[in-house]
């Protein structure tokens, strides 16, 4: 089968002045659909470079980059719009929401740049919402939401295009640790259902939850390697809720 | 993206600063009503010009006496008593260009009634005059070339003079005196209004000129000789004949100064005209630079806030939008607060306009034109000034504006 990311030697080389920098080194990478990948490093490694190329936003100066067997590298900006657009959802460390708009409407958005009617994108970003959790707080304004749910319509708003693939770039940087296994228990979700997803992070503690650990360094792949026994976020999530169910028990003797 | 929601999205954004967006838009509100205002009032000035100068009569060239020179001394126009009545006949009898001649002597006097008086011009003339004049009667009517021939006392009331020494009441078959003779009203003419000059053209009697010479004043002489050309066009021609017969007539040999002079009317018309145009276009473009400064403020605050909203701008690009719909949501923006302030800049003009009309009694026309230029100018303003904020949007690179605090 045709892997969803294909890279070859692909370079990255920023020019300032006189001075070029490397921020990639003839990277080379295969990612199969249906994925869990967690991307690694500390920051000045790639890998922030490495995810904006992956996500269309910005195009390598070499090497060739499939996506879906397309060569993506080569596209214009609407054409990488429109990839952006049908194939990739973004989630990121700041949520990234529109404020003074609605839950509904921050879903809404990316269909709006596909030409949808009104009654078909509210539907869609409805059932987009129900997904994430958030059923019954559309029409709530992003600073009337808690951090977590904020990230969750942030989810929603990546998946309502059906994407093949999600990035998320420290999707959990602004959560507390329980809020964060629930995001990552969510993605995971989101991963048995077929979709791929791509967590950049630089805690092993979320990294931990992926299938596939890759770790950047000096603008190359440093080490990649498949995890056997990743963790299961709900299970994590109801292993604690025992833990403190039986703590108040305790306390109550 | 369909162009109604891009209507609402600018629509919403500009809602979310209420205070922001009056503020830019109140420059062109302002803008639009003081163009649609200053063009109401210069087009009501001149619509006014128009009707004034159509009052005097149509076609119209005046012949007033000249100068004289006696021993070295210049005495000023209209001194020398050399223009007659047979002079007036002679141009409306020989000259083909002409369609009416009539003669006219002014004189001041004291009109009495039964019990009012009240002193105003006298007019003698010949019954051709009221054609040549364009004027019509309220009631009764004009005199006839027999009273004319008979030195009748008859007279014709101007509206003014009819009401002052009337009232209301009809004049027709009244006596009235002037200077203690007495005259028989015959006719009441229906109000002209101020002249070009300002002068109340309904505060005058006119009587047949030979009355007048012989009855009240003792002269032979006339003032004036009003010529009513064909057309408009033939008045050139109507001028020129007039000069050479008038100089058959008085003898004047060639390179000595003319003993009359002769006053194209519709020059000073179209001068008068020009001039009211001249005021229109002035104060429509003062006006006009106001609307450019209130673009101005648009372009100012658009790109204030493609700056404070980089990172929705960046937000919207990863999500799929291309640089052309980030343009036309900003360009739409700036349309839509042009637009809203034109469509109020025309509602306040107008009011401003009856205002003025109401309060200053300056004529105003509202003309559709100017509201449609207004118009089409705030959204040719909002395009022009929206243009660049919104190219800057659309160029941003999508990283760096994600990454913007």
């Amino acid at each position: 089968m045709q892997p969803l990311i294909q890279i070859e030697n692909l370079w990255k080389i920023y020019q300032t002045g006189e001075i070029e920098l490397a921020a990639l080194k003839g990277v080379s990478l295969s990612i199969s659909g249906g994925e869990f990948v967690a991307i690694m490093g500390p920051s000045g490694s790639g890998k922030s470079t490495m995810m904006h190329i992956l996500g269309c936003l910005d195009r390598p100066t070499r090497g060739r980059y499939l996506l879906d067997g397309v060569d993506v590298g080569g596209l214009g900006p609407n054409d990488r719009a429109r990839i952006r657009n049908h194939k990739i959802g973004f989630v990121f460390q700041g949520f990234n929401l529109l404020h003074r708009t609605t839950a509904i409407e921050n879903v809404e958005l990316p269909i709006l740049y596909d030409g949808l009617s009104g009654r078909e994108r509210a539907a869609k970003a409805g059932e987009a919402l129900e997904r994430v959790g958030l059923g019954d707080r559309r029409y709530h304004y992003p600073n009337q939401l808690s951090g977590g749910q904020q990230q969750r319509v942030a989810i929603a708003r990546a998946l309502v295009m059906r994407p093949s693939l999600i990035l998320a770039d420290e999707p959990t940087g602004n959560l507390d640790t329980r809020t964060s296994v629930e995001i990552m228990a969510l993605f995971q979700e989101l991963n048995r259902d077929g979709i791929t997803v791509l967590v950049v992070t630089h805690e092993p503690d979320i990294a931990r939850y992926a299938q596939r650990i890759i770790n950047f360094r000096d603008g190359t792949i440093r080490s990649d390697q498949p995890i056997s026994h990743h963790a299961d976020a709900r299970e994590v999530l109801s292993r604690e809720q025992l833990e403190s169910s039986k703590e108040t028990e305790e306390e109550a003797r | 993206m369909n162009f109604l929601m891009v209507f609402k999205i600018a629509g919403r954004a500009l809602a979310r600063n209420t205070m922001r967006s009056t503020l830019t838009m109140l420059g062109i509100i302002i803008g639009v009503a003081a163009v649609i205002a200053m063009v109401a009032v210069g087009q009501g000035a001149k619509a006014q010009v128009e009707a004034q100068i159509a009052s005097i009569g149509s076609n119209l060239l005046m012949v007033f006496p000249g100068s004289t020179t006696q021993g070295g001394v210049h005495a000023g126009s209209g001194s020398v008593t050399t223009l007659t009545q047979d002079d007036a006949q002679a141009i409306q009898k020989e000259l083909s260009s002409i369609r009416m001649a009539a003669p006219s002597l002014r004189t001041v006097a004291q009109v009495v009634s039964a019990n009012q008086n009240w002193s105003t011009a006298v007019t003698g003339s010949s019954p051709e005059y009221f054609v040549v004049r364009d004027w019509s009667f309220e009631s009764g009517g004009p005199f006839t070339q027999s009273d004319l021939d008979g030195a009748m006392k008859v007279a014709v009331l101007g509206k003014t003079v009819a009401s002052n020494l009337f009232g209301s009441q009809d004049p027709v078959a009244q006596i009235i005196r002037i200077q203690n003779v007495p005259f028989k009203v015959i006719g009441l003419l229906l109000p002209k209004g101020q002249s070009a000059m300002g002068q109340d053209q309904d505060d005058t009697v006119i009587v047949p000129l030979s009355t007048l010479q012989k009855r009240i004043m003792g002269v032979t002489y006339i003032q004036a000789i009003m010529v009513s050309a064909n057309s408009p066009e033939e008045t050139i021609t109507a001028e020129e004949e007039v000069r050479l017969l008038l100089h058959q007539r008085h003898h004047i040999p060639p390179g000595q100064d003319d003993d009359f002079t002769v006053r194209n009317m519709t020059d000073i018309a179209a001068a008068a005209e020009a001039s009211s145009q001249i005021m229109t276009l002035l104060l429509g473009s003062i006006a006009s630079v106001s609307l450019i400064v209130g673009g101005i403020g648009i372009m100012n605050i658009m790109l204030v806030s493609v700056t404070e909203r980089t990172r929705e701008i960046g937000i919207r690009m990863a999500v799929g939008a291309r640089g052309r719909d980030i343009l036309l949501q900003f360009l739409v923006e700036a349309v839509v607060l042009s637009l809203a302030g034109g469509v109020l800049g025309v509602i306040l003009g107008v009011a401003s306009s009856r205002i003025i009309s109401a309060f200053v009694h300056w004529p105003t026309i509202i003309s559709p034109g100017s509201i449609l230029l207004a118009s089409f100018f705030s959204i040719a303003i909002g395009v022009f000034f929206g243009l660049y904020p919104a190219r800057r949007a659309a160029s941003l690179d999508p990283i760096e504006a994600l990454r913007y605090e």
